[in-house]
């Protein structure tokens, strides 16, 4: 048999091998090209831009918070809806201490979620629903628990994710992050952490994946060839 | 449909093919380099214990109020061991002593303190560099940064940064192979990280329809049959006709199997040169009944008329059903005939001419223009087995023909008759042209068939089947215009023969194109053949003649016969042509006559696609 023959035949068979995953990578990976990154990480729809600390007013001293918590490891002095405040890290955990009277203001409850969630908020869909959950959904599975969970009624059902105890954004998901997630879980064929590249079944099909692009190749060179004229 | 999605695939394939293959390959690189590693978790020291916070003797409001630039954020921090505030205004940041509030730098000692404490491993550190321009090992990074190297197996690299201290990277050995791969991945040859760039989508949109092609071809091309072995399949009664309409056999098969394999299963071998291909187009059947769009291998070897007929490649024909087909040759091709080697004469260096007497004489269907199929056994030749005589000698050496010539497998080969039957006394006689393979530096072996037909000698057996083929005279005594190159002297010279032999009184002209003189076989025949009889004119066209004297032309042969006859004829369309010959005469030959307003039907030929 002509060499051209087996080149057709091994392209074909491991097409058979391989074909849909190549499919969903290539699917994936013009997703993945095509989508800004800034747009799948969602930066038009959140504002965490703080504004600077003031410069007058009298602040509680740390020693007076020191005092308070003899176990503290560090501290960080910050504006949380536009209030300066301290974000106390101690051995327990963090806690948010009012900067101005020194009062424990911590963990963000509802209505305190619910501003800092509308204040974030960068579209113009109404608040859907306020939730502090106590397990991580899929899609802020690296994320400490708890957390607050904001949901908008725009059209890529924006999520945002807050910490109860920092106040702080942690994750902002809506629907092209989602997709953008799945194709990645599907790239990297980790369909349960999608995030291990190191997987086996991945090296395997990327193996598989290089000799079916070789055999192409192998293919291309007879595909062009004329019949020579003898 | 399918034709040109294939192009398509073919030539996007040859753009980005080789991104592919860079895909599938730092694909692979990246998922064998373990994550780990290239984050460089091995030479990382497990994280300290927190220490309690001193007490500061400036508060952080202080601090906020004397500064000149905005803050946003104070926190505490450790600089190696040392407790100071870390101030940000989102962008940047910086560093202030605890106790005045003065601004704290970064110095080489800390680095290496701060470098020290982060590793783990057997390499020592060179000594803090800052560097004066970073590197893409950093990018992302801005504001001065430290770099510190180990002396490690791996290279490990620590940058440290001059504006608080902290650790932005690990880099190692590992970590930079995998960013080359990565680079190539992304096709972000400016390593700014960016797989958004314009030249991958554009790479990515390109794959995704090599991807989607190949879905739609691979469904196309694969029969599930192939995937079943036949005894598993359901059987199928295939029945065959001959040419004329008369029921010849049936013949079981299995759904899956094409036509080809099927009639070649049980020893219904249709005539082939490719061996099932779909490249030779020698196996044309046609269908009976309903037969499924042509495909693009179809489409190659028969012409749109006899397409609407129904004619199809066997080797590309899927067997679905019970189902009816005509084969040309008809009861020939179960039959194999066995003749004995008359004569093997050299007409030209690489024309020769063999008479076969069969052992069972042939009947009136071995006509002119039809063709045999040898069949060439297995051989091993050694290449003095190939004789011949004396005067070409020259030519032969010329060749490089490997020291032995081999074919592992019998095949058969198409051989035109070149003589009457009647006139050749019953016998079969042939004209093989020698396919000595391609020569020069990319040597390709000489053709198994042609190499078995030289080594004949008088009374070695040959096998054969036929005849087929439907080129022939046609009825009818419009004048006829032949004309050929090559090996198609073989057929053309059978039917002047026949048609000079039986009296025909039209005009026949003769075209033969050769190189030179000593090229062109049986000139001598042909001038005594026009001598004898006047309705037939004989032209011998030379392309290389230096000796092209008194009735010898020189050019191609095609472009002769046009200023020859065709130009001034008055009346082309009431003749008739009869071609053979090299693909590239017979190709020029055919747009030439189409070219002059000549209809298909008057044209007949025979492609020895060689
Ligand atoms: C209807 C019909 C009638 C014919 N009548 C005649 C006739 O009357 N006289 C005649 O001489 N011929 C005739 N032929 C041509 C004949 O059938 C053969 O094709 C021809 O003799 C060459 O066959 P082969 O076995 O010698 O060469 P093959 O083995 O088929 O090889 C063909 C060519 O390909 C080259 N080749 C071999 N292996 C490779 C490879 N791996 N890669 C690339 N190239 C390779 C060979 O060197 C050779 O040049 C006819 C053909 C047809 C279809
Ligand atoms: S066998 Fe050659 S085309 Fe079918």
């Amino acid at each position: 048999m002509k060499p051209a023959f087996w080149a057709r035949r091994a392209h074909k068979w491991i097409a058979l091998v391989i074909g849909v995953q190549a499919l969903l990578w290539s699917i994936g990976g013009l997703y993945m090209t095509a989508m800004s990154i800034d747009f799948i990480h969602g930066d038009h729809l959140n504002h965490v831009a703080a504004e600077p600390l003031p410069k007058q007013g009298d602040l509680v001293d740390p020693a007076v918070i020191a005092a308070r918590y003899p176990a503290m490891n560090g501290f960080r002095l910050k504006r949380l809806l536009g209030e300066p405040i301290y974000e106390v890290h101690h051995a327990g955990g963090v806690d948010l201490v009012d900067a101005v009277t020194g009062r424990l203001s911590g963990p963000i409850d509802e209505e305190k979620a619910r501003q800092l969630a509308l204040s974030a908020y960068q579209g113009d869909a109404p608040l859907e629903s306020l939730q502090l959950l106590d397990k991580a959904p899929q899609e802020v599975g690296t994320r400490p628990v708890p957390m607050w969970q904001a949901r908008f009624g725009d059209s890529g059902n924006t999520a945002l994710y807050f910490s109860p105890q920092t106040g702080n954004l942690l994750a902002t998901r809506h629907t092209y992050w989602r997709v953008f997630d799945f194709l990645w879980m599907l790239h990297i064929m980790d369909y349960e952490q999608r995030s291990d590249v190191n997987n086996t079944l991945l090296r395997v099909a990327a193996s598989v994946a290089l000799l079916f692009m070789l055999s192409g190749v192998w293919l291309l060179f007879y595909s062009f060839r004329r019949r020579s004229a003898a | 449909m399918t034709p040109w999605i294939q192009k398509l695939h073919k030539w996007v394939g040859l753009i980005i093919g080789l991104q592919f293959v860079i895909w599938a390959a730092s694909g692979l690189v990246m998922s064998l380099l373990d994550t780990a590693t290239v984050n460089n978790q091995h030479h990382l020291a497990p994280a300290a214990q927190a220490l309690p916070w001193p007490e500061a003797e400036i508060s952080p409001a202080v601090i906020v109020a004397r500064e000149s630039r905005p803050v946003q954020m104070v926190e505490t921090h450790w600089l190696a061991a040392e407790p100071v505030y870390r101030l940000s205004d989102g962008v940047s940041s910086w560093l202030a002593d605890i106790r005045d509030g003065s601004s704290v730098p970064v110095t080489a000692a800390d680095v290496a303190a701060i470098a020290a404490r982060d590793y783990v491993g057997d390499g020592r550190p060179a000594s803090p560099e800052l560097m004066q321009e970073n590197t893409w090992e950093v990018r992302g990074h801005t504001g001065p940064i430290w770099r510190v190297a180990f002396s490690d197996d791996d290279a490990t690299t620590l940058y440290v940064s001059g504006q608080d201290g902290t650790i932005l990277e690990r880099r190692n050995d590992t970590w930079r192979l995998f960013d080359f791969v990565m680079m190539l991945h992304f096709m972000d040859y400016t390593r700014q990280q960016d797989f958004n760039n314009p030249l991958i989508v554009m790479a990515g949109a390109g794959g995704l329809w090599l991807a989607l092609s190949g879905i739609w071809l691979f469904f196309a091309s694969f029969r599930l049959g192939e995937f079943i072995p036949a005894r598993w399949r359901p059987r199928r009664e295939l029945t065959v006709y001959g040419a004329d309409g008369g029921k010849l056999r049936s013949v079981e098969s299995h759904s899956g199997d094409t036509v080809y394999l099927a009639l070649g299963r049980n020893g219904l071998q249709l005539p082939s040169n490719c061996g099932g291909g779909q490249s030779c187009g020698l196996c044309v059947v046609r269908v009976r009944g309903h037969a499924p769009p042509p495909s693009s291998a179809d489409r190659m070897h028969i012409d749109a008329t006899r397409l609407r007929s129904g004619y199809r490649l066997a080797c590309n024909l899927p067997v679905t059903s019970d189902g009816q087909i005509e084969v040309a040759g008809g009861a020939a091709l179960w039959t194999e005939r066995v003749a004995t080697v008359v004569s093997a004469t050299a007409v030209t260096p690489f024309l020769r001419e063999f008479v076969l007497a069969p052992e069972v004489p042939l009947g009136p269907e071995f006509q002119p223009g039809a063709y045999l199929q040898v069949h060439v056994p297995g051989y091993r030749l050694q290449r003095n087995d190939l004789d011949h005589p004396e005067l070409h000698r020259q030519d032969w050496s010329s060749l490089s023909l490997p020291e032995n010539l081999v074919c592992k497998e019998p095949v058969r080969r198409s051989y035109s008759l070149s003589l009457p039957v009647e006139k050749a006394g019953g016998n079969v006689t042939l004209l093989a042209r020698f396919s000595p393979g391609r020569q020069g530096k990319k040597q390709q072996p000489a053709g198994k068939g042609s190499t078995y037909l030289y080594s004949l000698k008088p009374g070695d057996r040959v096998c054969f089947s036929g005849p087929f083929g439907d080129f022939a005279i046609k009825p009818g005594a419009k004048e006829k215009v032949f004309i050929g190159g090559g090996a198609g002297m073989a057929p053309l010279r059978a039917m002047v023969h026949s048609l000079l032999e039986s009296g025909a009184e039209e005009r026949i002209h003769f075209w033969y194109g050769a190189r030179n003189m000593r090229e062109a076989p049986y000139v001598e025949e042909m001038e005594a053949l026009a001598r004898k009889h006047a309705n037939f004119t004989w032209h011998l066209v030379l392309s290389e003649a230096a000796e092209h004297g008194a009735g010898l032309i020189r050019g191609l042969v095609h472009e002769a016969t046009d200023e020859g006859l065709l130009q001034n004829h008055p009346d082309l369309k009431s003749c008739e042509f009869y071609l053979c010959g090299p693909p590239a005469m017979l190709a020029a030959t055919r747009s030439l006559l189409a070219r002059l307003g000549i209809a298909e039907e008057q044209v007949a030929y025979d492609d020895f696609k060689i």
